[in-house]
């Protein structure tokens, strides 16, 4: 599948765009066909290397944390979601890749949601990562 | 919520931030921010969201902030100064953590208009160092979103 990778850390000229293998999903995983994602400072703070003592690093790292995107296959063990669903997800928490620039991600069913119909796909990859960082720090971190 | 919401932009952005809820817009360019909230908040504020990474402005959060409130920062290095123990302020690296059903309420609260979508800069994926070089230089006009491919 196509994707965008980096495999070592540097400046933005280290990412390519080339093919890497389609993930395979795990049985609580649903597997993703993608349609958009997002760009986090986190992205380019984990490129760098800046943040590299606090995760884990799957390499040939494949960034990207917010998916929108199809749903295209389901592990056996994923009770709700379907094929052919439309969801929204955050992919990592203290680890990252194979994230969603490509063309299919593999995540968590815990970690996905069913997209709303009157948002685009667009809208809904813009939205993951902010919104949980802005929920739980309004809710949780007092 | 409420509450009544300070935030930080350019002038030419004050209406796109009043609607997204924000209650007083300071123009950082042509304003000392920290001032502007000390005139305004004398006590602080009870809660302050700082999404920039250098140091200087995790503490300049904490200085704005009233004592016993909260900070949250996107800076891994934890802020060290005598006001926060002062003032009691619990000042927290926030890190988000996956959460679907949580994420389900958020979008629920999308697909039924209570929250709106931000205003967007769509690439494509090929396009990814490019959007990376933009994200560094704090120049970004919206979300940026990648296109991977259409469904």
């Amino acid at each position: 599948m196509k994707a965008v990778y980096y495999e070592e850390f540097g400046s933005a000229d280290i990412l390519k765009l080339g093919e890497q293998p389609k993930p395979e999903p795990g049985p609580d995983q649903v597997l993703v066909k993608v349609a958009a994602t997002s760009v986090n400072p986190i992205d380019r703070r984990l490129r760098s290397g800046e943040l590299k003592d606090f995760f884990q690093y799957s390499w040939p790292v494949i960034p990207g944390w917010d998916v929108a995107g199809r749903s295209e296959a389901v592990g056996e063990d994923v009770e709700d979601f379907q094929v052919g669903d439309d969801g929204v997800g955050l992919g990592f928490t203290w680890s990252v890749g194979p994230g969603a620039y490509a063309e299919y991600m593999a995540i968590d069913e815990t970690a996905i949601a069913k997209k709303p119909a009157n948002l685009s796909w667009h809208e809904a990859a813009s939205l993951p990562l902010v919104n949980l960082t802005a929920w739980q720090s309004l809710n949780e971190s007092y | 919520m409420g509450a009544k919401g300070y935030t930080t932009t350019r002038s030419k952005n004050f209406d796109y931030v009043v609607s997204r809820g924000a209650d007083v817009p300071i123009d950082y360019k042509r304003a000392n921010y920290v001032h502007v909230l000390k005139e305004h908040e004398p006590d602080g504020g009870s809660m302050t969201l700082e999404t920039l990474e250098d140091k200087i402005y995790v503490e300049n959060a904490i200085r704005v902030t009233k004592a016993g409130g909260t900070v949250i920062y996107m800076n891994n290095e934890p802020p060290e100064m005598p006001e926060k123990n002062d003032k009691g302020i619990h000042a927290e690296w926030v890190h988000h953590r996956p959460d679907g059903a949580m994420l389900q309420t958020i979008m629920d609260l999308y697909g039924n208009g209570t929250f709106t979508a931000p205003k967007m800069e769509v690439m494509g994926l090929e396009d990814a160092a490019e959007a990376h070089r933009k994200s560094e230089s704090w120049r970004t006009n919206g979300k940026m979103v990648l296109h991977v491919q259409d469904i």
